[in-house]
């Protein structure tokens, strides 16, 4: 399933982001490359300053003006998008593009009817449509979305929605232009945790019978694991590990991702301990020539504050951005963190 | 760009350097030349005006009208008005009888205002609500008509119309310093000062009124522009200044017909005065960003 | 948020479309009422006990050559002996019923003279007020597409200009360039519409523009800020994630919201129109309610001057009522809370 077919849904090659131009510019996405199947859903995880909405900024060309793309090749089924904009050929390759963003409660114009908005994105998908038609195909869309009444919804203004129904307004007006990709940036986040639960499904069965290929972006491991089949992990610009979810999540590649499940509450209980990553994550331009990770690794040795890990496909179905990736089952079950024998003597340090 | 993580939101300013997006700077020393340069020259006309009893100058007052209306020559540097009078004098004359009515009023406006927001702000309860109503009343009226009225009722001199104008821009002050309190008053600090025992005085003073100042001195600022123009605009009705005491705004009363003739005598009080009231705005603006900027705005 | 989205998926407990919140903005308009006819109660009394009490309008009436005893005189037959309240009560009676008194200086009603420069002094605040919005909406709009742009800094300048410039300096300027000097345009007057709107716009362009400049520097300044902000919202990133083409995004996205402040703007304008209408009228020789106050003011003529500061209060009473219904009619979220 995870297997990269002759034409990926969306396949992203050397994508570099920097800051500023000229020769002090500063990267903050370098070299990242992955690919995804059409109806696949993949997780990209990450903490802030990771680069992760970047990398999904710029796929869709929505970089704001300080970013710069300096290189990097993006294309949707088999097709590059990277041409310039004024294409239109190769505009409407990249409606085949849709991105959800984080923040509900703005993401919408407070002064159009919810109804309004969607059939203003169908409207932009069939350019001949009657606004009639495009209304009740946004009626439509609203019903799959699961919104209740979507007749009577659809003329309500997002300052009558709540957080979660605004969200699903959101994700129909992506889904308007029957997208083969959908970027989610963070769709959860600001919601809360039952609303959360039913827009996630929601997005799973919407992924399901319209075979979209969706890339979840978010900062929480815990949430990806369930749906999505794949988990790419960035770190500080980077992409550090890529591999099926329940491998990166029980049997990771980079000593990052370690790090990270260890600081989860659930998952400390059943290895032992719990602790947090000392230092903090590098800015851009902040960190070494060699590996970022190399302040706060409990596993960095002698090469890696000399020589950048490149990413390696460490197997069939795995990359690691480490020196030591080979080395990782060993060190992670070495006799030091050997978890006591009482769960209950673990402090929450 | 909100989207954007606040780490590289504040690389991407640094960054984006000189061209484009960078922000304004922000003390006043480091304004735009411009800024700079219009506040000089009124800070020089300023003080040359207020300093004009003391400066070797012609008598605005004495006419000759041998040489009504001449250009500039060496005895009259911008040249003579419809009844030989110096314009230069006249002009420096005016300004400063323009910048102390302007003075007046903006010390009314403050010694009422100030007290009275830190009292509503403050004690809160029937006071404030009275005080907001009363202000409320007060701003209903636009100042010129009011200021106009009283001239019906009382025939009062410029001196009197200033302090009115005091009165009707004390609500203004009243607000912004009001609302100024009330932020403090919730503050942490405050409450802090509270409960270590100090009197309702020591607060006020000690507290509240240095915080406040900055606010004060900024809505003071803009409103000192305001008096400015307000007093040209009644002098120039003939309801102000009467003739041929010079203010800025007298000097501009019937000197319409004139205009084609001798331009100056509308160029010289009027750019002056447009000089003036723009320094006081722009200072207004300045130390409101700089007071933003300090406060973390 | 309030009750209306207290069951998220559920819309029926919201308002619905635009008409239902009709009751509240009944009651919005009673409320004014209440509170304005106390606010003008309040300024007309305060008025009326300026001018004719501390004012004394027995010398007002007897002229500058009276004597003593004429004035004494005068004071008796006109009734300026009895209390001030009974005076005041007298005024406001005859207020109600549509009679202002009569003029002190001319032999006419003020409710009369009123009503004759009155439409002169609308038609030129109008004219001013929409050419001032119509031209900040297009500059400010344009302006606000690329912050600290040349345009942009070109008319913030010229913002800052245009306000601390004080329109009688601005409107005699004018009048010496274009009507002295080019002689396009004539340097006084007035022309009432009926004689021809070509005539009626000759005499009214310096006018309206001497004063809209105030009005239109204040206007850019709010335009340009708000655009910007409605430019890096939220929902313009998802227009343009929608693949909206750029001026389908600035004008129906953004401009649409970054207008709205505009009114709130206009509603505070109000006092400045009145003041700049004063001092216009007084530059450019036009016979409308700005010439009668001063002409009222020098000739002390009280009960017109006292006519003319309840019609001012009215009117700025009026225009805060109109920005507060327009408002809430342009944005759907505020009407819940009236």
């Amino acid at each position: 399933m995870a297997t990269e077919s002759a034409k990926p849904a969306l396949r992203v090659e050397n994508l570099n982001l920097h800051i500023g131009a000229g020769p002090d510019s500063i990267p903050v996405v370098e070299d990242v490359s992955f690919s995804i199947a059409p109806g696949e859903m993949v997780g990209l995880v990450g903490e802030s300053g990771s680069g992760k909405s970047l990398t999904a900024l710029a796929i869709m060309g929505l970089l704001p003006p300080a970013i710069r793309k300096v290189s990097g090749s993006i294309s949707i089924d088999g097709e590059s998008v990277t041409a310039s904009t004024m294409d239109r050929r190769v505009r409407a390759r990249s409606r085949k593009l849709a991105m959800v963003f984080q923040n509900p409660m703005t993401s919408l114009n407070p002064s159009h009817r919810i109804g309004h908005q969607v059939a203003e994105a169908v409207r932009e998908h069939t350019p001949g449509i009657s606004r009639r038609a495009a209304w009740r195909r946004a009626v439509e869309l609203l019903d799959l979305v699961e919104i209740r009444s979507p007749e009577r919804s659809a003329k309500l203004y997002p300052y009558q929605c709540s957080g979660g129904m605004r969200q699903r307004v959101v994700i129909a007006m992506a889904i308007a232009t029957k997208p083969s990709v959908l970027l989610a940036d963070e769709p959860t986040t600001a919601l809360d945790v039952t609303v959360q639960k039913s827009v996630m499904e929601l997005l799973e069965n919407l992924q399901a019978e319209l075979n979209l290929a969706v890339l979840f972006i978010s900062h929480d491991l815990g949430l990806v694991s369930g749906p999505c089949r794949r988990t790419l992990v960035m770190y500080a610009g980077q992409l550090v590990e890529e591999g099926p979810t329940t491998q990166v999540l029980t049997r990771p590649l980079h000593p990052y991702v370690s790090g990270l499940l260890r600081c989860i509450p659930t998952r400390a209980l059943e290895l032992g301990v719990l602790e947090p990553l000392p230092g903090r994550v590098p800015g851009p331009g902040q960190a070494g020539e060699a590996c970022r990770f190399v302040d706060r690794c409990r596993h960095a040795i002698e090469v890696c504050s000399t020589t950048p890990p490149p990413l390696e496909q460490a197997e069939p179905e795995r990359r690691s951005r480490c020196h030591r990736w080979m080395e990782m089952e060993a060190l992670e079950h070495a006799p030091q963190l050997q978890a006591p024998a009482d769960p209950s003597e673990v402090t929450g340090a | 760009m909100s989207w954007l993580p606040s780490a590289l939101h504040r690389v991407t300013e640094r960054e984006a350097g000189g061209r484009g997006r960078s922000r304004r700077p922000v003390l006043i020393t480091s304004a735009s030349l411009p800024v700079k340069i219009v506040l000089s020259a009124a800070i020089i006309v300023g003080a040359a005006a207020i300093l004009a009893p003391w400066l070797p100058l012609q008598d605005p007052l004495e006419q000759n009208l041998q040489a009504v209306l001449s250009g500039p020559t060496r005895d009259n540097l911008l040249g003579t008005d419809q009844l030989g009078r110096d314009l230069l004098s006249r002009t420096l004359y005016g300004a400063r009888t323009t910048l102390l009515a302007a003075l007046v009023a903006a010390s009314v406006a403050a010694i009422i205002g100030i007290p009275a927001a830190l009292i509503a702000g403050y004690r809160r309860g029937w006071i404030e609500t009275a005080l907001n109503r009363s202000s409320d009343v007060i701003m209903t009226v636009p100042a010129l008509v009011m200021l106009l009225a009283v001239q019906a009722a009382l025939q009062t001199g410029i001196y009197g119309s200033m302090v009115t104008l005091g009165i009707i821009l004390a609500p203004h002050l009243y607000r912004v310093i009001r609302s100024e309190v009330l932020k403090i008053s919730n503050s942490s600090f405050l409450q802090s000062g509270r409960l270590s025992g100090c009197s309702h005085r020591r607060i006020v003073l000690h507290y509240v009124l240095p915080n406040v100042r900055e606010q004060a001195v900024v809505q003071l600022s803009f409103q000192f522009g305001f008096a400015l123009m307000v007093e040209a605009g009644i002098s120039f009705l003939g309801v102000g200044v009467q003739p041929p005491d010079p203010s800025l705004g007298s000097l501009l009363n019937g000197t319409m017909s004139l205009i084609s003739r001798e331009p100056m005598l509308v160029f010289a009080p009027g750019g002056v005065l447009v000089l003036l009231i723009l320094a006081f705005n722009l200072a207004g603006d300045l130390l409101r960003t700089k007071s933003k900027a300090k406060h973390g705005d | 948020m309030s009750a209306s989205t207290q069951s998220p998926e559920v819309p029926g407990t919201a308002r619905g479309s635009r008409g239902a919140s009709v009751v509240p903005r009944i009651r919005a308009v009673g409320s004014w009422l209440l509170s304005s006819a106390a606010t003008l109660l309040l300024i007309s009394f305060a008025s009326f006990a300026m001018l004719y009490l501390v004012g004394d309008p027995a010398t007002a009436v007897a002229g500058s050559q009276a004597t003593l005893e004429d004035i004494e005189r005068v004071r008796q037959e006109q009734g300026f002996d009895r209390p001030l309240t009974e005076q005041y009560l007298d005024w406001l009676g005859s207020a109600l019923t549509g009679d202002l008194g009569v003029s002190y200086t001319v032999q006419r009603s003020v409710v009369g003279m009123i009503g004759e420069s009155l439409p002169i002094t609308i038609s030129l605040s109008l004219t001013a007020l929409v050419l001032a919005t119509v031209v900040a909406t297009g500059v400010g709009v344009v302006a606000g597409l690329r912050p600290e742009g040349r345009f942009d800094r070109f008319l913030t300048t010229g913002a800052v200009l245009g306000i601390a410039v004080p329109n009688f300096v601005l409107g005699m300027v004018l009048v010496a360039i274009f009507a002295v000097w080019l002689g396009w345009l004539p340097a006084t007057g007035y022309r009432p519409f009926s004689a021809g709107p070509l005539e009626w716009a000759r005499f009214m362009f310096l006018p309206a523009v001497t004063l809209g400049v105030g009005l239109l520097a204040q206007q850019v300044r709010t335009l340009r800020s708000s655009m910007i902000k409605e430019m890096e919202s939220g929902y313009v990133r998802t227009a343009r994630a929608k693949h909206l083409s750029e001026p389908v995004i600035v004008v129906k996205h953004a401009a649409r919201n970054a207008l709205l402040p505009i009114v709130t703007v206009i509603g505070l304008q109000m006092s400045r129109v009145i003041t700049g209408a004063i001092l216009v009228e007084q530059v450019f020789a036009i016979p409308g309610i700005g010439q009668l106050t001063v002409r009222a003011v020098a000739g002390r003529d009280l009960p017109l001057v006292q006519g003319l500061v309840v019609l001012f209060a009215a009117t700025i009473l009026l225009a805060n009522l109109l920005v507060d219904l327009t408002y809430g009619w342009l944005n759907p979220s505020t009407r819940r809370t009236r």
